[in-house]
């Protein structure tokens, strides 16, 4: 039993050391900065000054930052309604016995291993551009005059145009996870129900999706995590400044903690509250989500 | 015992794993060291040492003492190794090292610098020199940056620096806190073909004249305007402060009152009239770079932006244009003359703890003065920071608009004073050129959105 503590320790303490070092010191200097006033991130503690609540009463009543949230809203809801249903479709698709499964599998995830910058660029340059982008020549081929002329870059569509860019690039990761989920249920569980008469679809919602919803849970806390540090698509959205059309929480974030193109102010007390508050949005979701979504006492 | 050795050996081997994964960060940069160059062919080093004997024969640099290093003197770059401006500054290294004995270590760091560089200033990491945006370094670094005026004064920089461009940025980082170099002016590029075949002799200076040439390149034919939506800002803004000058657009970003600015709503209105009279490209605001493009397919004569612009198009569409430019015109009752125009660069800074600052200051004088400031400029289509290299890129045709300059403006003319405000503008702006909001709309949701 000696031994075993003395190994417990040895095995433990570097892992101790090195989450309290480069993980919880940054977190807790994190959130005490979103109390005062700073500068610079990496300003020294004389350098800082207290003003209590201050930086989240500004941030949520900041025109820009409200927007952001809001954009990281619709990102959240609407792009996980649509990522979570193709991936869903196609995992159910794939696992059906369609052949050239390993094929489809591999085409549909491959967007996740191309970088989001390659991908967004192809999007901007070779899809949505209105003189010779994908959408511009089907609308002439077709003789489809609105389709032709549609800007999908304008102000008023480049949030949606930007969704449908990540939402492609998304689907392919949340499919693997829901393919695996769905490979574990034993087939002889939908070979009893077939031989029940049960059809397809019935199988699909009374066996497949109550079997997933351990793997639901997961897939929605991951959607979470990725959708809250979105930045990539809306940098390359918007080059040069911020737009509110595509602006989100964390690209604000980068703006006020390292200035943006012309200098402009910098507030490191500001940034850290955003952070915070970024991070208790995980933790809500998650809190939430292990609280409504009730695992089965079956699973495989 | 065998047992609490193995344990022992162990957890020492997942601290050092552990602790390699979290190190090599610089391993990863790129990373090149004078003296650790790829080894060259004797043929090679023999013409280069002749090509640099007969080159320093001609140099100022001759006889120029150098101050001595303590080791290697550290540069932080914004440019990545394959950069044309890192091939130049690469080669402006070399002779340094040569003519001083000192070595130096560059880190090509890339755009990312921006990201960093403050944080490893302030964390006291070995960095002699770095180089970034003009004003990121004048507004945010200054206070990490040795003020180099007793060093350049010494060094006779006023007469091998632009006066203009180096007033501008003392202005707002307080001291020479950095020496600029590759700089940029603005204005109005065009196609010169596109005007004269449209009968076009004078460039316009007052925007009446503009407005006619406007309707004279579309009875030619041609779009007169290009606009990407990147720059709609710089647009509005170029011609905002046309009327109440950076400061009046600077105080109506901070302190409100568009809706009572009557210079606000004309410029708004006179950038309405271009869209009414269909003087933008049909794509117009498209997005960057997509309208800018249509300058080299010979449909669009003009554009308001830098003078990287020009390089920007040929890259892009390989088209060969004789380019013209002029400053941006004067408006009616206007505070600002046309030789008021935004500037910027870059900007080499050193370290304010660095050890090795006079050598530092050795080699960005190497850098941005005389012959490799004159290899920069060539190198990457930019205008040389030493105005004693006369030689300016063939497709650069602002030379007497920039040397004739009397005032700057900052990026956006200001309408950047309130980053808060501005992610609203440009929206707001955007719909303005797309038409899908009038002049008083945009005034008044404009006001609206800044009293939020």
């Amino acid at each position: 039993m000696k031994k075993n503590k003395t190994m417990i320790i040895c095995f433990i303490t570097p892992a101790i050391v090195t989450f309290v070092l480069m993980y919880l010191y940054p977190v807790i200097r994190t959130v005490l900065m979103s109390f005062f006033k700073v500068e610079k991130v990496t300003a020294g503690l004389s350098e800082w000054s207290f003003n209590g609540l201050d930086n989240y009463i500004s941030l949520f009543s900041t025109e820009a930052f409200l927007i952001s949230m809001s954009n990281l809203l619709k990102i959240w809801i609407v792009g996980g309604v649509v990522v979570l249903s193709l991936s869903l479709l196609f995992a159910v698709i794939l696992t059906s016995g369609v052949r050239g499964k390993n094929f489809f599998r591999a085409v549909i995830y491959l967007p996740n291993v191309i970088s989001a910058v390659a991908l967004a660029s192809m999007w901007i340059q070779f899809i949505f551009n209105n003189r010779f982008g994908l959408i511009h020549s089907i609308g002439e081929s077709l003789g489809i005059r609105s389709l032709e002329r549609l800007n999908m870059l304008s102000s008023d569509n480049k949030f949606w145009a930007m969704l449908i860019a990540f939402c492609f690039g998304a689907v392919g990761y949340y499919m693997l996870i829901f393919l695996s989920g769905i490979e574990r249920i034993p087939s002889d569980i939908y070979e009893a129900a077939t031989l029940d008469g049960a059809t397809k679809p019935k199988q699909f919602t009374l066996i497949t999706l109550p079997l997933l919803k351990g793997v639901f849970k997961t897939n929605l806390t991951f959607w979470s995590v990725h959708t809250i540090s979105f930045y990539v698509w809306s940098q390359m959205f918007s080059p040069v400044d911020t737009e509110a059309s595509t602006i989100v929480p964390v690209q604000y974030m980068m703006n006020i903690v390292f200035g943006s193109k012309s200098g402009s102010e910098r507030d490191a007390g500001k940034g850290a509250a955003i952070g915070v508050t970024l991070a208790l949005m995980v933790v809500l979701v998650f809190f939430l989500f292990n609280k409504l979504i009730k695992e089965e006492e079956v699973e495989y | 015992m065998r047992k609490k050795l193995l344990c022992v050996m162990m957890s020492a081997a997942m601290v050092a794993t552990m602790f390699t994964g979290c190190g090599g960060g610089s391993d990863a940069n790129e990373t090149t060291k004078g003296t650790t160059e790829a080894p060259e062919t004797e043929d090679e080093k023999e013409t280069e040492e002749e090509t640099d004997k007969e080159t320093d024969a001609d140099s100022d640099n001759e006889d120029k003492e150098y101050a001595k290093a303590d080791g290697d003197i550290i540069y932080w770059s914004m440019w990545n190794s394959t950069d044309p401006q890192a091939e130049a500054i690469q080669e402006a290294i070399d002779a340094y090292e040569e003519a001083s004995g000192n070595t130096v270590k560059v880190e090509w760091k890339g755009r990312d610098i921006q990201k960093i560089i403050q944080a490893q200033l302030d964390a006291g990491e070995d960095i002699d020199l770095f180089d970034e945006d003009y004003y990121r370094i004048a507004q945010s670094y200054a206070d990490s940056c040795l003020d180099l005026t007793d060093m350049a004064e010494a060094a006779d920089y006023e007469s091998k620096s632009r006066e203009v461009i180096v007033d501008a940025f003392v202005e707002e980082a307080g001291s020479l806190k950095g020496i600029p170099y590759q700089p940029y002016t603005s204005g109005i590029f065009y196609n010169k073909a596109i005007f004269e075949e449209a009968g076009i002799e004078e460039e316009p200076e007052t925007w009446e004249e503009f407005l006619d040439v406007c309707e004279k390149i579309k009875e030619a034919g041609y779009s007169p305007l290009a606009l990407d939506d990147a720059y709609v800002l710089y647009n509005y803004g170029y011609h905002l402060a046309r009327y109440i000058g950076q400061d009046g657009v600077k105080e109506l970003c901070t302190e409100g009152g568009w809706a009572d600015s009557e210079e606000a709503l004309k410029a708004a209105e006179d950038m309405v009239y271009l869209i009414e009279n269909e003087y933008f490209e049909s794509g117009a605001p498209g997005i960057y770079p997509a309208s800018e493009n249509t300058m080299g397919y010979d449909e669009s004569a003009m554009i308001v932006m830098a003078s990287w612009t020009p390089n920007e198009v040929q890259q892009n569409t390989e088209a060969e244009i004789e380019w013209g430019m002029f400053n941006y015109p004067t408006v009616e009752g206007g505070k600002d003359e046309q030789t008021v125009a935004n500037i910027g660069g870059q900007a080499l800074a050193i370290s304010k703890d660095s050890k090795n600052a006079e050598a530092a200051f050795d080699l960005i004088m190497m850098i941005t003065t005389g012959e490799y400031d004159q290899k920069i400029s060539l190198a990457t289509n930019s205008i040389p920071a030493d105005p004693t290299n006369e030689e300016w890129p063939e497709i650069l045709p602002c030379k007497d608009e920039f040397e004739s300059l009397t005032g700057t403006y900052e990026w956006n003319m200001g309408l950047n004073a309130n980053s808060d405000f501005q992610t609203v503008l440009k929206d707001l702006v955007l719909k303005l050129f797309e038409g899908s909001l009038s002049a008083e709309e945009f005034i008044s949701e404009a006001d609206a959105s800044f009293s939020k």
